[in-house]
């Protein structure tokens, strides 16, 4: 699967999670899950359930504790896609 | 035996060993804070502990005491609405530890006093290496035979009700390390409190009902987790329903 697609699934998913809505639009790879979009730190265990879902993957407790930003959730998942 | 290293055991028998020896002192200043200086009352407490005892005897094992949240002083209600005080000096197990964040307790006095009122301190979203040793240490207690208190919102709920989308997962962790445990919800409120405050409402009467839940899944890792602790709040959900349910019906809602 190519980057800009992981990217932009990863988007569509974290989207129900997302406070600051705004700033989504224009989220690169180095924006933050909590402290820029304003997600729950609390749901972040659902947003990596529904990577796990959405991709078909495992994702083990040290990988999700390595999801800060949207890189690094693209990261994780294409590493785990291999 | 759950495997936690040797000095945390100590230091957990240590702060249980003072944690008693104070209680005498501790726990009446407690109570005569909650009933002479804010007039508080817990309704039909002697039902409400009559059940407890009914519980705690109905069959052997761990006990994890989950229980909604709306002020910072809910678990000296708790301990109050479960047992009479010099009751806790038999069944020292049963004066539950309890798992504040360690944020919250950064002066000297407010450490001490956490200490002695069999506190482990947990640091949301902090290192997993901190975070799975506490989990370690609640599930050594808890398979010791102490009761450990813990809110499965994760803070006091900002909904003025039981928060079923907004909650942590945390207690899922401890029920699958703890598969056995069973699970004792409260759930508590004062007639006057409508929402989340610091300290309860000064002559507030309140109501505890609890009830045993023995939370199952087939899933593992985090949705596990999400699925123990979602049948938690689900069932402190449910309570807080009927609660409000006979509050309206009668006036006054149903007890234990």
């Amino acid at each position: 699967m190519e980057h800009q697609e992981t990217f932009d699934k990863v988007i569509g998913i974290i989207k129900p999670f997302v406070k600051n809505t705004d700033k989504l639009s224009t989220a690169d790879e180095h924006t933050r899950l909590l402290e820029d979009l304003g997600v729950n730190s609390a749901r972040l265990v659902d947003i990596v359930l529904a990577f796990e879902d959405e991709f078909d993957i495992a994702i083990d407790d040290e990988a999700a504790d390595r999801v800060h930003t949207l890189g690094d959730a693209v990261t994780v998942i294409q590493e785990k896609l291999k | 035996m759950d495997q936690i290293a040797r000095r945390d055991q100590r230091t957990l028998a240590l702060q249980r060993a003072v944690s008693f020896l104070f209680f005498p002192i501790v726990a009446p200043i407690a109570f005569f804070w909650a009933r002479v200086v804010k007039r508080l009352s817990v309704r039909d407490a002697d039902t409400v502990r009559a059940r407890f005892a009914e519980l705690m005897n109905a069959e052997p094992g761990p006990v994890l005491i989950c229980s909604n949240h709306l002020t910072l002083l809910d678990t000296i209600i708790i301990v109050w609405a479960l047992a009479p005080l010099p009751s806790y000096l038999w069944h020292y197990s049963r004066f539950p530890w309890s798992v504040p964040e360690k944020a919250n307790f950064s002066t000297w006095f407010w450490r001490v006093a956490s200490f002695l009122g069999k506190c482990v301190y947990v640091t949301r979203g902090g290192p997993r290496e901190e975070v799975k040793r506490t989990l370690e240490k609640i599930a050594y207690l808890l398979r010791s035979g102490e009761l450990v208190s813990i809110f499965p919102e994760g803070g006091r709920s900002r909904t003025e009700r039981v928060d079923t989308e907004n909650f942590t997962y945390g207690v899922g962790q401890i029920a699958q390390a703890v598969p056995e445990a069973r699970v004792l919800c409260i759930y508590l409120r004062g007639r006057m409190q409508d929402g989340y405050t610091d300290s309860p409402h000064t002559g507030d009467e309140y109501s505890v009902t609890l009830e045993m839940l023995h939370p199952r899944t087939e899933a593992t890792g985090l949705r596990g987790a999400r699925d123990l602790a979602t049948q938690i709040i689900h069932k402190l959900a449910d309570m807080e329903d009927r609660y409000f349910a006979d509050r309206e019906r009668s006036g006054r809602p149903s007890i234990a």
